[in-house]
């Protein structure tokens, strides 16, 4: 059932991007609208045709280079910082490379454990240092009232959440692989949840921004200061 | 449930997943809302800041629309109470010739009524001159303050001194009347209030920087009595001074010297061709 929920969990920010944000969406939030489509499709295939059930790692294998591509090129746009920039294109190249050649080279019948861990420590180190970044630079929003937030903390819950159960992947049974696969599925859902917080976050919070309210001083410029005394 | 299935199962891998996912998403979430209280505070912080530099400007331009109420009020009492009596005066000694046709009268009254409007031109002459001297506009600031001084010194109450060291080209007119208006409202306060024996000025430039300095030997004040005053609703001229100040982005210290027996003034501006338009 939960796993159920997990695969069709993708449709609820997918349509909420296709009803608030199409119009007027920057393009790191198509980013993760094509990531989304692309995760609910993969999983669709994977537990829906006899084919994707055979070729389960293979799937999941070529998922992990393709979701570490869109993360790393969603770090990529929303890191302000030109030299962090740089780093992070240098490394998601290296990244991709590293991990098609491990995927080559795997027999595919496995759940390729270091894969994914490696993808998890990069992507919440990337997680990490837009946040640091965001804190470094003055703003007058609040960091909440901004949809990249919702996604990168989307990101990380999802990462954090799995990042034990894929690292021992290796070493665990297909039963208890099965047994705690709950867990893939709780991160999915919630993330799924928070990518719908970033959408509607981006339609509504982007008109008003979420700030203090702000001093004004004299309500009226032509005020007479003098009226007062 | 989980939490007892774990404890329960004998596998150690399980322990180590169950605990290192509790302790990932713990990490992470205990990351964020960090992240989040931390950005929240240092907003709050900003604004705070903006807030109290609105009201310190809320207070200069308070005390300049004040400070030129005043000046007006002054105008207009000088015209109102010297110079309307004095040309009413003229009007019927003038009047008189209508009246008194006798040849040496009319005479006497038409000489009297022009040693009135003498005074009267003599009069609006100073009105004109206390709002714009014609010594700063014609030969400019170093004239200007020279003038002023020796006047302080001419009265014999306090010995007055002056030095421009590097003032061999002029500021412009506008820039030289607001510094000219900051040095007299020091001096006036000197005056008012310090019972100095001495006044002293000098003026350099060091690298991009024009500086002022005014020595006296009376009471005066500090940089914190400055600040104080600045702040409260009293010290009209100080913070007019402050709101001349930034219009030229300059700075103003207010020191006791190391040997504590003078108070020294130092204006700092930022000279003409490096000001940035405000």
């Amino acid at each position: 059932m939960l796993a159920y929920i997990s695969i069709i969990s993708p449709l609820l920010p997918i349509i909420l991007f296709l009803a608030f944000c199409t119009k007027k969406s920057r393009r790191e939030l198509w980013v993760i609208f094509f990531y989304i489509v692309l995760s609910f499709s993969l999983d669709f295939f994977q537990y829906m045709t006899p084919w994707g059930r055979h070729n389960n790692f293979r799937i999941f294998g070529i998922f992990t280079i393709v979701e570490v591509a869109l993360f790393t090129y969603f770090f990529y746009l929303v890191i302000g910082n030109k030299i962090i920039k740089r780093i992070v294109l240098t490394a998601c190249t290296c990244l991709v490379i590293f991990l098609l050649i491990l995927f080559l080279k795997s027999n595919k019948t496995n759940f390729d454990s270091i894969s994914a861990s490696v993808e998890s420590v990069t992507l919440i180190i990337l997680s990490i240092t837009y946040f640091f970044g965001q804190l470094s630079r003055p703003q007058e929003q609040f960091i909440y009232s901004s949809p990249n937030f919702w996604i990168v903390l989307a990101i990380m819950i999802y990462l954090s959440g799995t990042f034990f159960l894929f690292m021992m992947a290796n070493n665990l049974s297909a039963y208890e692989i099965q047994k705690y696969w709950f867990i893939n599925n709780v991160s999915n859902i919630i993330t799924n949840l928070i990518f719908c917080i970033a959408f509607l976050v981006n339609r509504f919070a982007s008109a008003h921004p979420i700030t203090e309210k702000t001093y004004t001083g004299y309500n009226n410029i032509h005020e007479n200061p003098l009226r007062e005394q | 449930m989980i939490l007892l299935q774990v404890l329960n199962s004998d596998n150690s891998i399980s322990t180590v997943l169950f605990f290192g996912t509790i302790g990932m998403l713990a990490l992470t979430i205990g990351l964020i809302v960090f992240i989040s209280f931390h950005q929240r505070k240092v907003i709050r912080y900003q604004q705070q800041l903006q807030r109290m530099e609105q009201d310190q400007q809320k207070t200069l331009l308070n005390a300049s629309i004040r400070l030129q109420e005043e000046e007006r009020q002054r105008i207009a009492a000088d015209l109102h109470d010297d110079a309307g009596p004095l040309l009413a005066t003229a009007r019927l000694y003038l009047n008189e010739n209508f009246v008194n046709l006798d040849k040496n009268t009319q005479l006497q009254s038409i000489y009297n009524a022009k040693q009135i409007i003498d005074d009267t031109i003599q009069l609006i002459r100073n009105i004109s001159h206390s709002l714009m001297p014609p010594t700063l506009k014609n030969f400019g600031l170093e004239s200007a303050v020279n003038d002023l001084f020796q006047k302080i010194s001419g009265s014999g109450s306090m010995n007055a001194s002056c030095r421009f060291h590097d003032y061999r080209e002029r500021l412009k007119a506008e820039n030289e009347l607001i510094i000219f208006r900051i040095i007299q409202e020091l001096v006036n306060n000197i005056l008012k209030h310090s019972n100095a024996s001495f006044i002293h000025l000098t003026q350099n430039t060091s690298g991009n920087k024009f500086f002022i300095r005014i020595h006296h030997d009376g009471r005066g004040l500090t940089q914190t009595d400055f600040e104080k005053l600045n702040k409260s609703n009293v010290g009209l001229g100080l913070k007019n001074i402050q709101s001349r100040l930034k219009v030229l982005q300059g700075k103003i210290f207010f020191e006791k010297d190391m040997s504590q027996t003078y108070y020294k003034v130092t204006i700092e501006m930022i000279k003409e061709e490096e000001l940035k338009p405000a």
